[in-house]
């Protein structure tokens, strides 16, 4: 006796089909599309499936294919139910069918499908694929073949076309994927199929994905890239169109990915940000510029009575110690403001690098922490002023420093930082990139657009002005480059300083 | 309807194909409904699928009649010649309403 699955949306073939199968001694399980097929092999394991070519909910070929991915099944012997072979000849082995049946007369039927049954009795290496049964009773239909033809362009488009589509059913199940779906969601077909589409959000998205699928007008819903939801790392727009049909009621779901596009109004809208806030520091710098020079100018005064009365008294030195502390800032305030001034000249980035390391190389041995450099020596040069680019390169430096002596207190042999440099090519444009890798105590998500805001620092006090990011954000600005910064909190930072090329 | 006869031609015992062919009818009737409405939407695509589906049907049975006019319906439709597609669909309707009074759907 052989556990044997029939799969096929007219109920006569069902019928036809469990009748013959029973009267045979088997035990039969039907399912009227490929989608609750899916649902009774999550239990079941059976030796043969008769599959439908033409299904709603997931069709004959792509349940064929599911089945074969899923391990368990990969033995079932599967028959394809065609009523189309005369017209096209089903490629078997495409979607791992072992044979294929040519719908027609019930009693031409019962005798292929015994037959098919005969040759499932051999063992999975021995059976002979791709084979053809009754395809000779049936005679071709030029009808048919039109509609095979314009299915075929139909399928063309949706596999070429760049945003993903997705069907749902009315219980928001998915039944197909195209490929650029797939690609944006990042998870494998067999998978997906069958899967709840809701739950490929995370719970803060699902609410918002419910509403605009489950909406009672009917009518269709767009989730904009102002609101765009959360899949697989990226932003996604959605485009729910609600197909009314006489018995299905299935949802057509439009994604696409605007991870993109939403970076580069971010980085348009910080660098707007940041060019505010240098507007704002110049002006405040010259306002504090007047006062501390009379600040200092009256303590010099100060300075001078007092040794006229042959007082020893330190405090006049230490408010103009103090004061020139607060002209070092202002001066620091102003550079971030200034923007690019002098002429650049070509520098090798190589060498900016290996100098910045003498300066903090000793710091970081001492520490404990692992030093990788991997910078070629065919790097094209770069028109820089070299010590602001070092300046730069030390103050990322410092920062990873610091990271690695918080997550580490201690000498500990995931303590390092690696430092990489490669040509790469953005809009047409070449760039020498640099990165510097630290697996320290990275930067909470929450505040990593705020990091190179002058005066924000996470540091304790007398750590860091918090002027040192603001200041190499806008150094590389004003070169014409670019300061990324990817990290996670408690494992790594990555930061990328992207300067345009000579040449 | 002579049952003897047809379920003879296809091998089954008669009362198994009587089983069979109320489901023909059952399922013709639902096909039809959808048909008028692929009619009244001009969808000659979704005819010729219908069409396709009902002439699949009929052959299983041996009903070449029906088979033929399934046939008839997705070539006209294809053609655009809806209304003869719809006369078509009619003279199907009342075949499907004759034997499904024989057989009590």
């Amino acid at each position: 006796m052989k556990k044997i699955l029939v799969v096929d949306n007219h109920s006569m073939i069902l019928k036809f089909m469990s009748d013959l199968l029973e009267k045979e001694g088997h035990q039969v399980l039907t399912a009227s599309d490929g989608l609750s097929a899916l649902e009774i092999l999550k239990t079941n394991i059976p030796d043969v499936i008769f599959a439908d070519l033409i299904m709603p909910n997931i069709d004959g070929k792509k349940l064929c294919r599911i089945v074969r991915r899923i391990p368990k099944l990969k033995d079932v012997f599967i028959v394809i139910l065609s009523a189309i072979a005369a017209e096209e000849e089903p490629r078997l082995d495409d979607y791992g069918a072992d044979v294929c049946i040519a719908k027609g007369p019930f009693n031409k039927m019962a005798e292929h499908v015994l037959m098919a049954l005969e040759l499932s009795d051999a063992e999975p290496t021995q059976r002979l694929k791709g084979r053809i049964i009754g395809r000779k009773e049936l005679f071709k239909r030029e009808i048919t073949k039109e509609l095979l033809a314009s299915k075929k362009h139909f399928e063309a488009t949706l596999n070429n076309i760049s945003e993903g589509i997705l069907e749902l059913t009315s219980e928001l199940k998915i039944v197909y994927v195209n490929p650029a779906a797939l690609s944006i969601i990042g998870i494998p077909e067999e998978n997906l199929l069958s899967s709840d589409f809701t739950k490929l959000f995370n719970e803060k998205h699902q609410k918002t994905i419910i509403d605009s699928l489950k909406n009672p007008g009917n009518k269709q819903r767009i989730i904009s890239p102002e609101a765009a939801v959360e899949l697989n790392n990226k932003q996604i727009t959605l485009n729910v169109i609600p197909i009314k049909e006489n018995e299905h009621n299935p949802i057509l779901v439009i994604l696409k990915d605007v991870t993109q596009r939403k970076q580069m109004e971010a980085q348009l809208q910080h660098a707007q940000r940041m060019e505010a806030i240098g507007t704002l520091a110049a002006g405040v710098a010259h306002e504090i510029n007047n006062p501390i020079s009379g600040v200092m100018g009256y303590a010099e005064i100060l300075k001078d009575r007092y040794q006229k009365q042959g007082r020893n008294d330190d405090i006049p030195n230490k408010i103009i110690k103090e004061a020139e502390r607060i002209a070092e800032i202002v001066k620091s305030l102003l550079s971030f403001a200034w923007g690019w001034q002098e002429e650049s000249s070509p520098a090798y980035l190589k060498d900016i690098i290996s100098n910045t390391l003498k300066m903090i190389k000793g710091r970081i041995a001492k520490d404990g922490i692992k030093l990788s450099v991997d910078v070629p020596d065919n790097l094209p040069d770069i028109k820089a002023h070299s010590h602001e680019i070092q300046q730069v390169f030390l103050n990322i430096l410092s920062n990873a420093h610091y990271g690695l002596n918080q997550r580490f207190p201690k000498s500990n042999q995931n303590k390092s930082l690696e430092i990489e440099s490669e040509t790469i090519k953005l809009e047409d444009q070449n760039y020498v990139r640099t990165t510097f890798y630290d697996n320290g105590a990275g930067i909470p998500k929450n505040i990593l657009n705020k990091i190179c805001d002058p005066f924000f620092s996470t540091k304790p006090p007398g750590y860091g002005t918090g002027l040192g990011l603001s200041i190499s954000h806008g150094i590389i600005y004003n070169h014409g480059g670019k300061l990324l910064f990817e990290s996670v909190e408690g494992e790594y930072t990555k930061v990328m300083v992207d300067l345009p090329a000579i040449g | 309807m002579n049952f003897s006869k047809l379920s003879k031609n296809i091998g089954l015992e008669e009362e198994e194909y009587i089983e069979l062919f109320e489901l023909f009818v059952e399922t013709g009737m639902e096909d039809l409904n959808k048909l008028w409405f692929a009619i009244d939407i001009a969808s000659t695509e979704k005819v010729a699928s219908i069409a396709h589906s009902l002439k699949g049907a009929s052959l299983n049975l041996g009903l070449n009649e029906f088979q033929e006019i399934a046939e008839a319906i997705g070539k006209t439709a294809r053609d655009g010649q809806l209304e003869k597609t719809a006369q078509l669909a009619k003279t199907l309707q009342e075949k499907l309403d004759n034997v499904a009074g024989v057989v009590g759907c």
